[in-house]
């Protein structure tokens, strides 16, 4: 998947516009990403990669090209 | 563990819940978070209003309101109350126990068998098989089963994770001896406490007891507010355990009670919010027309209660005169696991009552 689409998921998972999110969009910075985005992201992580993460490694999150870097299928 | 108990039916199910209601709209200027990101928060996770009790009401209040109101309306008859358990994870006192609270609140009799459980989410079902083995076993006729929760789940106010979908309700069921073959209770209850920290109140207890730095709220990784004295959730954690373990855990309680999956009628599971039983009923292919998911959005969670509010509350009346095949499931806090197959139906009662406040245990 090229990063364009992924972004594009990121984005829609957490409502914000189009283009709002680059690689080094900071998390901490970022008023949307918050317990619920999280769960999201565990929810879209399996239906569109079927990958699991646990609530401690979502913690260790820093950035959106963390979040990104597990956007992969397993195959 | 698998266990079938027979000639045994839930007879009545009465649940009340606090008038007190508090809007999520309102407590948003409470958290340490934008309006915006609380307002998504209460769309998605179907937080809108919640029913906490008021200082003056306690669990054991809730529970006797219950029992005098059956009384009162002739559904219930305190000659032939001889067993009383309640399962709560909140008690009126450290000493006794609640089920001697509500035996001297209700006056009954000293031959009265009383018992108490500590159970969290899956008390309703826990508490089911208990008093429904009493009554297969000969020893009582006739058993009032209690559920009831308040003090909100123990969470703190200022925490967004917890507080906005607890609630507070107390339910009772009378369950008692039935001739009929179809009335039948599979249990099935799984446990893993190697997960407990998912869900868990650090201090209070002999493992740390409260002080007066326990009791100091902290911050956490997402900006939300909760002390040791608190629920630490974790969120994702406990999302996870649900969609992982209840799908086989409801395909494994079908198998053992000896039919098909698509034989339940209703899935009257416990309700940890709105976002979680949506995701549920799609995992399981089940219509989320039969797997009820509004409790939190109108009462907020009351743990073991949750069930009883369901049943009342969804299905009421409807269950005074039909008699559907049903999968009662609950999980959370342990982590457990629980689920009974039967039918549930040609009750004598069911109904959601409303609670008035200031610690009443006497209906007007």
């Amino acid at each position: 998947m090229e990063l364009k689409d992924k972004l594009a998921i990121l984005e829609d998972m957490m409502e914000l516009e189009a283009g709002s999110l680059a690689p080094e969009t900071s998390l901490e910075d970022l008023e949307e990403w918050d317990s619920l985005s999280a769960l999201s992201f565990v929810v879209m992580l399996g239906d569109e990669f079927q990958r699991k993460i646990s609530g401690q490694e979502i913690r260790r999150f820093e950035t959106v090209q963390d979040m990104l870097n597990v956007m992969e299928r397993d195959d | 563990m698998k266990a079938t108990i027979r000639g045994v039916r839930i007879r009545g199910i009465c649940a009340a819940v606090p008038k007190e209601t508090h809007k999520f709209e309102n407590e948003i200027k409470d958290f340490p978070f934008p309006e915006k990101s609380s307002i998504r928060l209460g769309r998605v996770m179907g937080f809108r209003e919640h029913r906490i009790a008021d200082a003056a009401t306690t669990p054991c209040d809730l529970a006797s309101y219950i029992l005098n109101y059956l009384f009162r309306q002739g559904w219930a008859q305190k000659d032939r109350l001889k067993g009383l358990l309640v399962v709560a994870q909140m008690a009126d006192h450290p000493v006794p126990g609640n089920s001697k609270v509500i035996h001297g609140q209700l006056g009954l009799s000293q031959e009265t068998y009383c018992a108490d459980m500590y159970e969290n989410c899956t008390g309703f079902i826990s508490g089911l098989y208990m008093a429904a083995a009493q009554v297969a076993a000969g020893c009582m006729d006739e058993i009032a089963l209690v559920v009831t929760d308040g003090g909100a789940c123990h969470a703190n106010k200022l925490d967004r994770n917890t507080y906005p979908l607890c609630g507070d309700a107390a339910g009772v069921a009378l369950i008692c001896k039935s001739d009929s073959l179809e009335d039948a209770m599979h249990f099935v209850f799984r446990n893993d406490g190697s997960r407990r920290e998912a869900l868990l109140v650090p201090a209070g207890g002999c493992r740390m007891p409260a002080t007066a730095e326990t009791a100091k709220p902290e911050r956490d990784e997402m900006g939300n507010f909760r002390s040791l004295n608190d629920m630490h959730m974790d969120g994702t954690a406990v999302f996870q355990f649900v969609m992982e373990s209840v799908p086989p855990l409801v395909k494994e309680a079908c198998a053992y009670a000896g039919i098909e999956n698509k034989q339940v009628q209703y899935h009257l599971t416990h309700q940890p919010n709105r976002f979680m039983l949506e995701k549920l009923a799609d995992l399981m292919e089940v219509p989320r027309e039969i797997l009820f998911n509004n409790v939190v959005e109108n009462f907020g969670n009351s743990s073991s209660a949750t069930i009883p509010v369901n049943i009342a509350f969804n299905l009421g009346k409807r269950l005074l005169t039909e008699k559907p095949l049903v999968c009662l499931s609950a999980f959370g806090a342990g982590l457990s696991l629980a689920a009974a197959i039967l039918h549930l139906g040609n009750m004598d009662f069911c109904e959601l009552i409303e609670h008035p406040g200031n610690g009443c245990i006497l209906p007007d």
